[in-house]
């Protein structure tokens, strides 16, 4: 077991040393090409090759490399040139309004999306089944910029019941969270569902629902004693898998809204070639996915008693 | 005992075709298809052609020709510009989709049937890559090398063959598995005979299924990555672009940014549904038999 | 129906969906099981017992009807009652045990909890109570250490130790009328007798009547007091287990019986002084981190066949997989005429396959949906090193050879029954003229009058070819017809090694003593063969 998470640790580290590397060698390759997104096109070329030299960017690319790394590991993640002040200074605050635009959107699409799953699954080929089944298909088919112009058409355009821009200039209101909410919920919400649904119909169909049934036990009971206990696996687990996909539509939705959060600081980041913060950025996104994956391998061993109780069967002769 | 069952196994096209959910996505994915095919033909006007600016839907122009879509802030026909796009979307998703499967196939098919350290090491590759998220992978790729399709077709291999290849190895350690991969194995069989001729052919039917769903993807990147202003250069006309080129003037004139997503999702919808049909399909034949 | 029956079924038909190879699952089936009898119902796959099953505890599975005919219980019709009353009678009056223990159980639930909800959902048993009564239970059923397994989870106990579960809960309440449903199928023989006699014990001065389905006459034998014979969903023969088995009057139970090979086959002939064809010495070889074969060695004489007999986790697979070099041994060496087969490698090795050739277990499994029986047979046939003219005359020959029409050639192999797949895989694997042909229980996913049939052949085609056997098998019965040596193995070790009518007439070791006298049938026939000698 012990060993087991070590080997998880082991091979997460390693995935974000190679892709850090990734980064680092994508943004940082060609050194002429840094000094000119940090000083800009019209700065002089005597100019750059000073910057370049103060900036030890003539070492050797290995050991720029091992330098940048520590400097992300110890905090010192440079300036940003778009902002001009230290990206340290700026990247926490738009994560706390990702976070709170992701947290709101997990909650409600987890919810959601378990409910319905269970409903559906619980009795295949129903109309029930079908009906989610189908609008799952078709939220989960439609790009999330698509969705943000219907339903901007639908409820501001046309209703005028909600705003089409979510700044928060003048302070949090939950009005302007519904949209980028309802955008994000949809896509996921309608894959979670799926996921749930195929787990539910797999548990209704499994042997031991069967035994539940002869031993005279009610749809409620075998709903939720039997079937839920294992058909919950799947989905809980791809929840956390699910969220690297929800910082895509983050990004789209929140430049869509003009949201203030971690989606348009990299999208501003990215339009102006601002190096520093877009590696922050790049780095910060793998931890948060690295970091899923870790919970949800461990949700998974906590929710499968075949991994959690030691794997040694208790008795082995009949 | 000697006779042989003759059990009327339904041919799979028709099976295919019979299937209501199959047709209404081949029909969404086929009017785009065609559109891409004959734009030239059909489309009324020149799409990069300035006519009359902000004209709406259904309204003739000040020289009389109609615009069925309304024009852009250009004065761009809008109906043209979306069968034109259709081409840019079509041919760039495809071969995007195309290339990252055949990478994914083929990395995958060794490192199933192989197994062992060439497994380890591929695996190990494509986790790593699939723990970027893909969008900001294909903001890093398009910012650093420049928005063209070629390079749209390199990030969408570099990230999508990840996921192909762990489909391919869990099918191929799957069907490697089945006693006539071993049967083969014990005539003497080459092993690239054996992954080609034994195991890809068992592997089709959920591999069809899966690019239609990443052909879909694909095509979702695309009018991301246009929306977001990354994607093919002006002037080609696609339609996340149309999207990102409305979008200002949105809330006065909506047909500009409207008729652009309802195209990407008809073709992103009739895909989902050709993958839907085709695999509930394959399920039941696999049932009957 | 008479008063002691508990239930009776009464011209019973089920209807299959349209489409299917037939109009009725069950058809005009009219039976009662009795108080405190066993009323075994056997018949081969497809024969419509596995549903009729199903109908007697009114859940017919999806996409069957009830087609006419009463199933009465108690006064009440099951095929007619509502959802809501059939519950209340399952578990308390009608229970059921099933064909695979693991599966049958809940994974996420310990097993002793899944006893108590029996008593949950039909009494008002205190927690305490229904945990001594659970405790019980599982001592009744001959659990060792009750109290651990109770709180064990289905995949910490064995498969015989689930299925004591299943049993212990089915038996909860005391119910009129048991099912079960192919019981003992996926359990270890040596497992399967102490299930039938726990079986036996059930009978014994209770009020229930138990329905017992299965495919196995062995089994029957072991724990029939009725026996029903049933073939294409109709009732073929029914009556006492003594008239039925030994004096059958319907000619379908005749052969059936005839089919059920016996430990006492006739002697056989094969000369066993040629030199080995298969010389394997000391094998040791790994499955993941188990010792799967230890120092095992085996000889074959040219032209004669060893059987390999063991229970799951034996390592016979593992000894049959080694021996063609699909798993590497760790150390060792196999001869195959004069050929060191352990030290080939890359080319060579692909060259010399032909020599060794194998028919597998699973006839869904071991060939090739997509491809055609003529271009599986003619690739063996090219790889084997013949041309492709030689290759195709030889696999119509071959298909003469395994009594298969010629017509099977373009064929593809979802047009193939079971057994008739199995002839095409022994065809495939004497399209390369192999000296060796090992089969990997070959004959165990079979019916047991296509077993026959394809022992038969097998046996045949030894005589026609001179072709080595190594054959593997669980099955002590299997092994006795087809065997001229016998190998027993356990835990990876050969532990009895002679020629076969030593080794089941006067076997040493004492888990050969187990194995011959686990395998089920022999209780009354033994007395027979010995009359009949």
């Amino acid at each position: 077991m012990l060993a087991a998470v070590l080997k998880k640790l082991a091979e997460v580290v390693g995935a974000m040393l190679v892709v850090s590397f990734i980064v680092f060698l994508v943004l940082e390759a060609n050194v002429e090409d840094v000094a000119v997104k940090v000083l800009g096109a019209y700065s002089a070329p005597d100019q750059r090759a000073a910057w370049l030299e103060a900036n030890g960017y003539l070492d050797p690319f290995l050991v720029r490399y091992v330098r940048w790394l520590w400097d992300f590991v110890t905090l010192d993640w440079g300036q940003s040139t778009l902002f001009r002040v230290p990206v340290t200074e700026i990247l926490p605050q738009r994560l706390a309004m990702t976070g709170i635009l992701a947290g709101v959107t997990l909650v409600v699409s987890t919810v959601l999306s378990l409910v319905l799953g269970i409903l559906a699954g619980m009795n295949e080929g129903s109309i029930t089944d079908r009906t989610v089944s189908f609008v799952s298909v078709l939220t989960t088919s439609i790009p999330e910029f698509a969705t943000a112009v219907f339903l901007s058409a639908i409820f501001v355009f046309w209703l005028g019941w909600l705003p089409g821009a979510s700044t928060m200039i003048s302070g949090f209101t939950a009005r302007e969270l519904v949209l980028p909410v309802a955008v994000l919920t949809l896509y996921s919400a309608g894959y979670l569902a799926r996921i749930t649904r195929a787990s539910m119909v797999e548990a209704m169909r499994s042997p031991y629902v069967r035994t539940a049934l002869m031993k005279g036990a009610s749809t409620s009971r075998i709903v939720l004693q039997h079937a839920l206990r294992n058909a919950l696996i799947a989905p809980v687990t791809v929840i956390m898998l699910h969220i690297p996909w929800l910082l895509s539509g983050v990004i789209v939705v929140e430049v869509f809204f003009a949201y203030k959060g971690f989606g348009t600081l990299l999208y501003e980041a990215a339009l102006n070639s601002d190096v520093f913060l877009i590696e922050a950025c790049a780095m910060v996104s793998v931890v948060v996915v690295v970091a899923t994956q870790l919970i949800s391998d461990g949700l998974y061993r906590l929710l499968n008693p075949r991994l959690r109780v030691s794997a040694k069967p208790a008795g082995a002769t009949a | 005992m000697t006779a042989i069952e003759t059990r009327k196994a339904g041919f799979r096209v028709p099976a295919v075709l019979k299937s209501p959910t199959v047709v209404i996505g081949a029909v969404f994915v086929g009017i785009w298809v065609f559109a891409a095919l004959f734009a030239p033909w059909i489309a009324p006007y020149d799409p990069l052609q300035s006519r009359a600016p902000l004209q709406l839907p259904m309204t003739r122009g000040p020289d009389g020709s109609l615009y069925l879509l309304g024009t852009d802030l250009l004065g761009r026909d809008i109906l043209s510009r979306l069968l034109y796009g259709a081409r840019a979307v079509v041919l760039w998703a495809g071969l995007a989709t195309a290339t990252a499967f055949t990478v994914g196939l083929a990395m995958g098919l060794v490192a199933g049937f192989y197994k062992g350290w060439v497994d380890k090491v591929l695996s190990f590759i494509a986790n790593v890559i699939l723990s970027f998220p893909v969008l900001v992978l294909y903001i890093l790729v398009i910012v650093t090398f420049g928005a063209s399709g070629l390079n749209i077709v390199l990030a969408v291999t570099f990230a999508s063959a990840p996921g192909i290849f762990r489909i391919v190895r869990a099918l191929t350690i799957d069907i490697a598995a089945q006693d006539y991969v071993a049967a083969a194995i014990v005539q003497g069989e080459s092993p690239w005979r054996i992954m080609v001729v034994e195991i890809l052919p068992n592997a089709a039917g959920p591999l069809v299924v899966d690019a239609c769903l990443r052909l879909g993807y694909t095509t979702i990147t695309i009018g991301v990555l246009g929306f977001l202003g990354l994607g093919l250069p002006p002037p080609t006309p696609d339609w996340g672009s149309m999207v990102n080129d409305g979008r200002p003037m949105a809330i006065a004139f909506p047909h500009m940014v409207i008729f652009p997503c309802i195209a990407i999702s008809m073709m992103t919808l009739g895909l989902s549904l050709l993958a839907d049909g085709i695999r509930e399909v394959s399920l039941k034949q696999g049932r009957g038999s | 129906m008479t008063a002691d029956s508990v239930v009776s079924v009464e011209n019973l038909s089920v209807r299959l969906p349209r489409g299917a190879d037939r109009p009725f699952a069950v058809e005009n089936v009219t039976l009662d099981v009795r108080k405190g009898e066993i009323l075994c119902v056997v018949g081969e796959s497809g024969s419509g017992k596995s549903v009729l099953s199903a109908a007697v505890m009114g859940a017919l599975p999806r996409g069957l009807a009830f087609g006419g005919g009463r199933v009465l219980f108690g006064g009440q019709d099951l095929t007619t009652l509502k959802p809501r009353a059939l519950r209340a009678m399952r578990g308390k009056d009608i229970a059921m045990v099933f064909q695979d223990p693991i599966a049958s159980l809940n994974p996420a639930i310990p097993v002793g909890l899944q006893v108590e909800e029996v008593f949950q959902i039909h009494t008002d048993l205190k927690p305490e109570e229904r945990r001594a009564r659970a405790m019980a239970l599982l001592e009744s059923t001959h659990l060792p250490d009750p109290a651990r397994i109770h709180g064990a989870y289905p995949h910490q106990i064995s498969g015989g130790q689930c299925q004591r579960v299943v049993i212990a809960m089915a038996l909860a309440l005391d119910p009129k009328l048991l099912i079960a449903d192919e019981p003992t199928t996926a359990l270890d023989v040596t497992t399967q007798a102490q299930i039938l006699k726990l079986f036996n014990e059930l009978r014994g001065g209770s009020q229930h009547g138990i329905l017992f389905i299965t495919h196995d006459f062995g089994v029957v034998r072991e724990v029939a007091d009725r026996v029903a014979v049933m073939r294409h969903g109709q009732l073929v023969e029914i009556g006492p287990a003594a008239d039925v088995l030994d004096r059958p009057t319907h000619a379908y139970t005749r052969t059936l019986i005839a089919s059920v090979p016996s430990l006492n086959p006739p002697a056989r002939t094969t000369d066993l002084t040629a030199p080995p064809a298969l010389k394997a010495d000391d094998l040791v070889a790994f499955y993941g981190p188990v010792k799967a074969l230890k120092d095992v060695s085996v000889t074959i004489p040219k032209g004669s066949t060893l059987a390999v007999v063991g229970e799951s986790g034996s390592g016979k697979s593992t000894l049959a997989r080694t021996i063609i070099r699909l798993h590497e041994p760790d150390s060792g060496t196999i001869a195959v005429g004069g050929v060191d087969y352990t030290a080939l490698k890359g080319r060579d090795l692909q060259e010399r396959r032909r020599l060794i050739q194998m028919i597998f277990q699973n006839p869904f499994g071991s060939l090739n949906p997509r491809r055609t029986v003529g271009d599986v047979l003619m690739r063996a046939g090219v790889l084997g090193g013949q041309t492709a003219t030689a290759a195709r005359a030889r696999a119509l020959e071959l298909l003469d050879l395994v009594r298969l029409p010629r017509e099977a050639f373009d064929r593809r192999p979802d047009a193939f029954s079971g057994g008739q797949r199995q002839r095409i895989s022994i065809a495939r694997a004497l399209a390369m003229n192999p000296e060796i042909v090992i089969a990997d229980e070959s004959v165990s996913a079979l019916d047991v009058s296509v077993q026959a049939q394809v022992l038969n052949l097998l046996d045949d085609l030894q005589k026609k070819t001179g072709m080595t056997m190594l054959f593997i098998t669980h099955d002590l019965r299997v092994a006795a017809q087809i065997a001229d040596h016998i190998a027993v193995m356990k835990r990876g070790e050969v532990v009895e090694y002679g020629l076969a009518r030593d080794v089941l007439r006067r076997p040493q070791h004492p888990y050969t003593r187990d194995l011959v006298a686990a395998a089920p049938g022999q209780t009354r026939e033994e007395g027979q063969g010995a009359a009949a000698e």
